[in-house]
């Protein structure tokens, strides 16, 4: 996500000429980053932390049971999220150059105490807003879910509800780690320009269409069973879906890539007499199943 | 899937034209044996959510046997 790399392209590059490696990004997706990048780190990283604290800490900090000291913990990430982006701003003008977090603990040896004091006496804004940020919302986060632990069990959490704050974890996750971050004036000296580098071999045409299948039938796969009551029965179920899922991926893609290896003529024969104990199998496990069913 | 070295396209004519027809078949043949896998897959898994063991046992073994057949159907090489 960091963006700036379309920074100071050297002129003498002509428009007509082929697509060139570090020319300057279209002018509408430059637009987009640099206005996300002017609202800052945690200002990124608040929205879906906001979302993420709506969807899992709320519910657990205002459900039937929680103590007070849960609503007050989820009150304090909510706090954390939103004045993040206040603390990163009040210390801009010291912050460094593309707002970037830089661990200046890292030059400092282990044993020195009192360098590293001066370090963290060193941070600046942006320093500060990520650590309030990421630390003040997980920790009064897990503080939620350790107060209220029954929130989150199976039979009073939605599915859906939490495979989407999954996602918005994830999205914090992400957006705390690598956010989109200011253009960087020194970036223009480091860009080498050449030609667009080309594949050393294209993809064969009708192997995406062999993957898509498969990926379609072992997503199909993952609909099944999430309606089973017992929490037991409900983890195998998926991890029976989830492995079938994986074999017939497997499966198709053995199929895709065999359409393009080399083939003798004689094959047909010999790669009948190779399946033929499987496909006998087959028939003698489908033929008795029919004859079981047919019997009772 | 090692020991699969990717080549042109076979020849459409000529010498090899039958056996690229045959193996056509072959690679349809294969490909319905992966989707009755993954038919047979899914049968299981929602036995096994209405807590019906032996039959989800049955429709995974279909699943795995054709699956493993269709995979050995389009398998390259003369003598492997």
């Amino acid at each position: 996500m960091n963006e700036g790399t379309g920074e100071g392209a050297p002129d003498s590059i002509p428009a007509s000429s082929p697509p060139v490696s570090g020319q300057p990004l279209a002018p509408r997706r430059r637009w987009v980053l640099e206005r996300v990048a002017s609202i800052g780190a945690s200002a990124q990283a608040a929205i879906p932390g906001l979302y993420a604290w709506a969807i899992t800490v709320a519910p657990a900090a205002w459900s039937r049971g929680a103590p007070l000291l849960a609503k007050a913990a989820a009150v304090v990430g909510v706090v954390a999220l939103v004045t993040a982006p206040f603390v990163e701003g009040a210390g801009s003008l010291a912050a460094p150059a593309g707002g970037a977090f830089v661990p200046q603990a890292a030059d400092i040896p282990p044993n020195a105490r009192t360098k590293l004091i001066e370090s963290v006496r060193s941070w600046t804004g942006p320093t500060w807003a990520r650590a309030w940020s990421v630390w003040g919302f997980v920790l009064s986060s897990a503080l939620v879910w350790a107060l209220a632990p029954s929130a989150l069990s199976s039979a009073r959490l939605d599915g859906v509800r939490g495979a989407l704050g999954m996602v918005g974890w994830a999205l914090f996750a992400f957006s705390s780690a690598g956010p989109a971050l200011r253009p960087d004036p020194s970036s223009a000296g480091r860009i080498v320009a050449s030609t667009s580098l080309k594949p050393r071999s294209e993809l064969p045409r009708g192997d995406g269409v062999y993957v898509a299948i498969g990926i379609v039938l072992a997503l199909a796969m993952q609909g099944v069973g999430w309606g089973v009551v017992v929490p037991e029965r409900a983890v195998l179920v998926r991890l029976v879906t989830v492995v079938c899922g994986i074999a017939v991926v497997s499966g198709t893609t053995s199929i895709a890539l065999a359409r393009h290896a080399t083939r003798v003529p004689a094959s047909r024969r010999v790669r009948l007499r190779r399946a033929l104990p499987w496909i006998v199998m087959l028939a003698l496990v489908a033929a008795s199943g029919v004859v079981v069913e047919m019997g009772r | 899937m090692s020991g699969i070295h990717l080549a042109p396209p076979i020849p459409t004519t000529g010498r090899g034209a039958l056996s690229w027809s045959a193996m056509h078949v072959l690679d349809v043949l294969a490909a319905l044996l992966v989707v009755g896998a993954a038919a047979a897959f899914t049968f299981g898994a929602m036995a096994l959510a209405r807590a019906s063991d032996v039959e989800a046992i049955y429709f995974l073994v279909i699943g795995v046997v054709a699956l493993r057949a269709g995979v050995q159907l389009v398998r390259p090489g003369a003598g492997a």
